[in-house]
């Protein structure tokens, strides 16, 4: 469709547009039909066939799509970094008017960095380990022509940390990744970023692995950073909502396809496209915003939910209550001799009606998971009781725990972990029958027939390994295999956090109806306080160790008492939105 | 690192201990007594034999028999051979030799194999990496021994280009050959490790992030491929180096050096007991001390191992 | 937030795009892909390797070795030791005999047959009995933790910290028997530190799986959460260091009966030829030349098909 234009080496060297005399009104990213392939064992794959994308000075656009949409293969395409076999087939990317595709080695090295950055996504394993933080920094501004002695760029190094928002800058200079907090190592990150003042930053979800907390401040920061400087910024995510709060136009992939693109806000509030109709309707952003702003309104949040529990919660007995629940670790210090106790979980309270979904909410380290496992009786309470149907779970019996065992299962997070590769589905989801002696071989096949069906897979799954299913496929199975001994509770620990946002729907409506069939309780372990709007009917905040905040659902959203609260809700992506309900 | 390496040190005590130990119980849970079979066929008086046992403690207990021994290695009084020469002079004679030996051979397998494996990484899948995976693999299977006999037919005996033995006071060039004999294998090894953690970091996030920056491409492979790929290079050349004690045993033997090696395999030809075990102690204890070394070394390259 | 950010016309380039739904169509979300047969991961990994040339060359060169160290007789009608005349000593090759003769006038193709067996019953035992301690110790070490960890941990170090071949030195100095068992029991004595290191690391790593947590939540006991899940996920890489330490193995009982240390002599083996073959190796250098080759060609055949089978278990190895 479109000629791809190809300058000589020569034309094309060192010739950017300063920044001063910067024309808003001609595009500095212009990609025309982009195509890029793989090739595999199994043949060419086509990742990205045909992407139009234009991004102007200093506007933030954002590409939106899940795992395998080609969002990030077109990102790295601009800067040449495409992993392994992948390559630009067709299509040109054109950048301050410079063609960017078959650019030689040396004129792209040059264009890294200096005219486009990158914050890449997974702050762990983005930053060598073996290099000084400083050192890192310092690499870029070298690599970039900065002019100045290692003492005005040690200064300078300070400098950028400090603007990334990093206090101490320069004792922080000098410590190792392995020092740094996630969130303090993705403020390294979006200082090498911006080091050399690039005219375009490519944020490839910079923040996705990050508490909500620390990722809305680091995204503000980002925000007034990029404007200060007059940085565009090229955002990929996979949710929505934090896609139009940050940016102001978007474009929506589908398998290596643009299925909808335009202004932010019109997409939002009228998709038009199936796909982008099923990304606005799961997005958990979103759709906890849409309940919020219908709730307001002044319509019980239940109806705008899949079906519930009857809400006449005072006649509804308890299934799990914990009193004081505390637990504390003894952690050996790098030092001989050195021990610390440290309070995972410190004397909380809390309970589950029957038929009904609790949330444990919190960021990472507040002890939500620690609960969990105390309630699932893999760990110890150090002090305080759960007591599971008006009996003390810790003066229990060796064999009323065992039968305890098939009244409370757990769902885990990691969809890669919770299957055992080596065994078949069907011998996954068969284990607890045998374990319990629960029938014999014939009535257990029916049994695994019959969870599949409930969990909506085919039967003919039962013959295949987990290595050949999806995440949502496996975390299908193992509810199922959750279901198998008929408990009246499922434990949840962030049980669709690692999804993709149509998948994650998927299962949570799965569990909706299987809550209203079985009469389940859940208890609900997450980060997100989105999935709570649409599943919980009782939320605890969790915060260092102690609940700060238990009341239902609605309560919390409408009127959070604590600090704490109110900023998680905030944090929620798209919080600022005004869509329609 | 101050901390580590106390730690460090702490846990080389009771491997110490415990490897002298099972030495030590070893030669002592052998069968018959060393005294009775002295003097020939018909033995020695009784009374010498009595003389003898007090002498080198064999009337006491094992375990105050150990701490005698013990404290033989710390007041370097090993013993004598079966010659009389005490063995604290032959390891002082032989310990120079068999450590220019093992450096040469320590230089060569780090410096090609890394150099190698670190080409073959950078064009995995290309003729050159194939044909040096297939050929290392080679190298691997070959024993040490074979290598030196092949070498020394080859290279010493028919284009009689080096040495075949080295002999007394071996200068560079007549231990070039058994240098590349003791380090053929490790070599192979290290090159092969180098090419799959060349490969591994090669397409880690944080050396796309480095491209990223704006790094020339040398850059990128110079400090953060090639300087993370050393990590378990070194690791495994600590692990490695009970190899080269067990091969300079052979290497030595086989091309006539007067090493620490040479003269185990030379007691190990006589069947003299006494010295053999002597001997490989002082080999295990220069392998506790040099991994000791190995690990500060890995400390240095690892920040994470630092700070732990 | 800067609201009016919303409020902008869309710029040339940007206006409303919304793809024709023919063009792009939605597929249903998360369907299971029924058109490939079920296959577990050991069935991907036998399908991955059988794929590769080397694996059945590899394999070849194992068979070979192994019906020969079984039945040398099916290859040689002339026997290894009462068969020497030293009458026929150092006789070039001929039709009678088709490497020729050594020192002692022992037919050099029949010894090189014979010698097949010893090496590999060393190797095979040795591998033996340092895959069941190794791995026994280091799952106990790994699996229960704690203080058995510690203590286990510890006396895997010391034995580490002694090289297998200087304590197999130590302690056939001072045994009176070196048979094959003896010779191979005195190897695995300190040869099993590294595959109880392995295992103990695999061990940990598969404990923390979501799918043992699972299983401790269905009340099944930790033995049986070692056995039927723990050590089954850790097999790969104990299998893989098995294959490679097999020919290891084999070099070291080369080395220490060419050493003099190693099986008796009255055993035909590839080492003890070598070593009697060393005192001609200015005249008659070809006499080693064929145990040499014979024992390379094993070890090379175990450690390629080592090789082979741990870039179709290693995930990691395959995507390369």
């Amino acid at each position: 469709m479109t000629t791809t234009i190809t300058l000589t080496d020569g034309a094309t060297e060192d010739a950017p547009v300063p920044a001063e005399k910067r024309d808003d009104s001609t595009p500095l990213l212009e990609i025309k039909d982009l195509k890029i392939s793989f090739t595999t064992a199994a043949g060419v794959v086509d990742a990205v066939r045909g992407v139009d994308l234009t991004v102007y000075p200093g506007q933030s656009v954002a590409i939106v799509g899940e795992s395998g949409s080609g969002k990030s293969t077109t990102a790295h395409a601009i800067i040449d970094l495409l992993p392994g076999t992948g390559k630009v087939t067709g299509g040109s990317i054109s950048f301050g008017g410079r063609e960017l595709v078959g650019l030689g080695r040396k004129q792209t090295e040059d264009l890294r960095g200096r005219e486009i950055g990158l914050v890449p996504q997974d702050p762990m394993s983005n930053l060598n380990p073996v290099w000084r933080i400083g050192t890192q920094i310092d690499e870029a501004l070298v690599a970039n022509g900065f002019q100045g002695s290692k003492a005005e760029r040690t200064a300078r190094v300070a400098e950028l940390l400090g603007e990334a928002g990093l206090p101490d800058a320069e004792r922080r200079a000098r410590q190792f990744p392995h020092e740094f907090s996630g969130g303090m190592r993705q403020r390294a990150l979006i200082a090498i970023g911006l080091a050399s003042r690039p005219k375009l930053l490519i944020a490839d979800e910079p923040t996705s692995a990050l508490d909500v907390t620390v990722q809305k401040k680091i995204l503000d920061h980002l925000e007034g950073l990029t404007a200060e400087l007059g940085t565009a910024v090229l955002f990929i995510t996979h949710d929505l909502g934090l896609a139009a709060e940050r940016a102001e136009h978007l474009v929506v992939m589908y398998k290596g396809k643009i299925v909808e693109s335009g202004p932010a806000l019109q997409i939002l509030q009228d998709p038009q496209h199936e796909y982008t109709k099923r990304l606005v309707a799961s997005a958990p952003s979103l759709a906890s915003r849409r309940i919020q702003s219908a709730h307001e309104r002044g319509l019980e949040s239940s109806e705008l939910l899949a079906e519930h529990a009857d809400e006449a919660e005072a006649t509804v007995p308890d299934v799990v209550v914990a009193k004081d629940l505390t637990k504390v670790f003894h952690i050996r210090g790098s030092r001989p001799g050195s021990h610390t106790n440290f309070t995972a979980v410190d004397g909380i309270d809390f309970t589950l009606p029957k038929g009904h979904t609790l949330a444990l909410v919190g960021e990472s380290g507040s002890g939500k998971s620690t609960a969990a496992n105390m309630v699932l009786g893999l760990l110890e309470p150090t002090s305080g009781t759960v007591m599971f149907d008006g009996k003390d779970v810790g003066k229990m019996s060796a064999k009323e725990q065992f039968s305890l065992r098939r009244r409370v299962q757990p769902v885990f997070q990691n969809p890669y972990g919770s299957l055992d590769p080596t065994y078949s589905i069907f011998r996954s989801i068969e284990e607890p029958l045998v374990l319990h002696k629960v029938g014999d071989r014939k009535s257990r096949e029916a049994r695994v027939r019959e969870l599949l069906d409930m969990v909506s897979l085919p039967q003919a799954t039962m013959r295949r390994f987990p290595n050949e299913l999806s995440g949502g496929q496996r975390q299908r199975i193992a509810i199922a295999r959750a279901l198998a001994l008929k408990p009246e509770v499922l434990v949840l620990d962030e049980a669709v956090s690692a999804l993709d946002v149509l998948v994650q729907a998927q299962i949570l409506t799965l569990l909706n109806d299987l809550q209203a069939e079985l009469g389940l309780s859940f208890l609900f372990i997450t980060h997100d306080l989105a999935v709570v709007r649409q599943i919980a009917d009782l939320v605890a905040v969790m915060k260092d160790g102690s609940i700060v905040e238990h009341a239902t659902t609605d309560e919390v959203f409408d009127n959070p008492q604590q600090e704490y609260t109110q900023d998680l809700l905030a944090a929620i992506p798209g919080a600022s939105l005004e869509i329609g309900g | 690192m101050l901390w580590y390496l106390g730690r460090r040190l702490l846990q080389v005590i009771p491997v110490f201990l415990g490897a002298t130990l099972l030495l030590y119980a070893l030669v002592f849970l052998r069968p018959g007594d060393p005294v009775a079979g002295l003097g020939g066929e018909r033995g020695l008086p009784e009374a010498v034999q009595q003389q003898i046992r007090a002498q080198f403690h064999l009337d006491q207990p094992f375990i105050v028999q150990y701490l005698y021994y013990l404290k033989g290695i710390f007041t370097f009084d090993l013993g004598s051979t079966f010659t009389g020469r005490p063995v604290s002079d032959v390891v002082v004679e032989a310990l120079p030799i068999t450590f220019q030996l093992a450096i040469m051979a320590l230089v060569i397998e780090t410096v090609f194999g890394i150099a190698f494996g670190l080409f073959a990484g950078l064009r995995k899948g290309k003729f050159f990496d194939s044909t040096v995976l297939v050929f290392s693999l080679l190298l691997i299977a070959l024993p040490t021994f074979v290598t030196g006999l092949v070498l020394q037919i080859v290279v010493g005996v028919q284009l009689d280009w080096l040495p075949v033995t080295a002999g007394r006071d071996p200068d560079f060039v007549s231990l070039l050959m058994p240098a590349v004999v003791l380090a053929t294998t490790s070599f192979a090894q290290i090159l092969r490790l180098t090419r799959t953690s060349v490969i591994e970091n090669a397409t880690a996030d944080f050396v796309r992030t480095a491209r990223a920056k704006g790094l020339s491409g040398g850059r990128v492979v110079n400090r953060h491929v090639l300087r993370n790929s050393l990590i378990p290079v070194v690791t495994f050349v600590g692990v490695d180096l009970g190899n080269l004690m067990a091969g300079s045993i052979v290497v030595e033997g086989i091309f006539n050096i007067n090493g620490v090696g040479g003269t185990l395999f030379n007691a190990i030809q006589r069947g003299e007991s006494v010295t053999i075990v002597t001997l490989s102690t002082v080999l295990v204890l220069i392998y506790i001390v040099a991994n000791l070394l190995v690990d500060l070394l890995y400390a240095v390259l690892d920040p994470r191992i630092r700070y732990a | 937030m800067p609201e009016n950010r919303y409020d902008k016309a869309p710029r040339p380039g940007q206006d409303r795009y919304v793809a024709a739904p023919e063009e792009v169509k939605v597929g249903v979300v998360d369907a299971v892909s029924t058109d490939t047969a079920p296959s577990s991961m050991w069935q991907e990994a036998w399908r991955e390797m059988s794929h590769r040339v080397l694996f059945w060359v590899s394999a070849a060169m194992i068979v070979i070795v192994i019906v020969v160290a079984i039945a040398p007789g099916l290859f040689t009608d002339q026997l290894p030791r009462s068969g020497c005349d030293l009458a026929n000593s150092l006789l070039p090759p001929s039709g009678e005999h088709f490497f020729g003769t050594d020192k002692n006038g022992c037919d050099i193709y029949t010894r090189t047959l014979y010698g097949a067996e010893a090496s590999v019953l060393v190797g095979l035992l040795t591998t033996t009995f340092v895959v069941l301690l190794g791995t026994v110790v280091g799952a106990i070490a790994g699996y229960y933790g704690g203080w058995l960890d510690t203590i286990l941990s510890r006396l895997t170090d010391i034995f580490f910290a002694v090289p297998f071949v200087l304590a197999a030195i130590v302690i056939l100095s001072i045994v009176p028997s070196r048979s094959a068992l003896a010779v191979a029991l005195v190897l695995a004595s300190f040869g099993w530190t590294t595959i109880a290191r392995i295992t103990r690391g695999a061990v940990l790593s598969v404990k923390n799986n979501e799918f043992v947590t699972a299983a401790k939540a269905l009340g099944m006991s930790r033995g049986a959460i070692l056995w039927k899940h723990v050590l089954p996920n850790s097999a790969a890489p104990i299998i893989v260091y098995s294959t490679v330490a097999l020919g290891t193995f084999i070099v070291a009982e080369a080395t220490l009966t060419f050493l003099g240390i190693g099986l008796d002599p009255s055993t035909v083996s590839w080492g003890g030829d070598l070593s009697n073959g060393r005192a001609s190796i200015r005249t008659n250098p070809e006499i080693m030349f064929y145990p040499a080759a014979a024992l390379a060609f094993t070890v090379l055949g175990f450690i390629l098909l080592g090789d082979v089978v741990r870039d179709a278990l290693d995930p990691k190895a395959r995507k390369r």
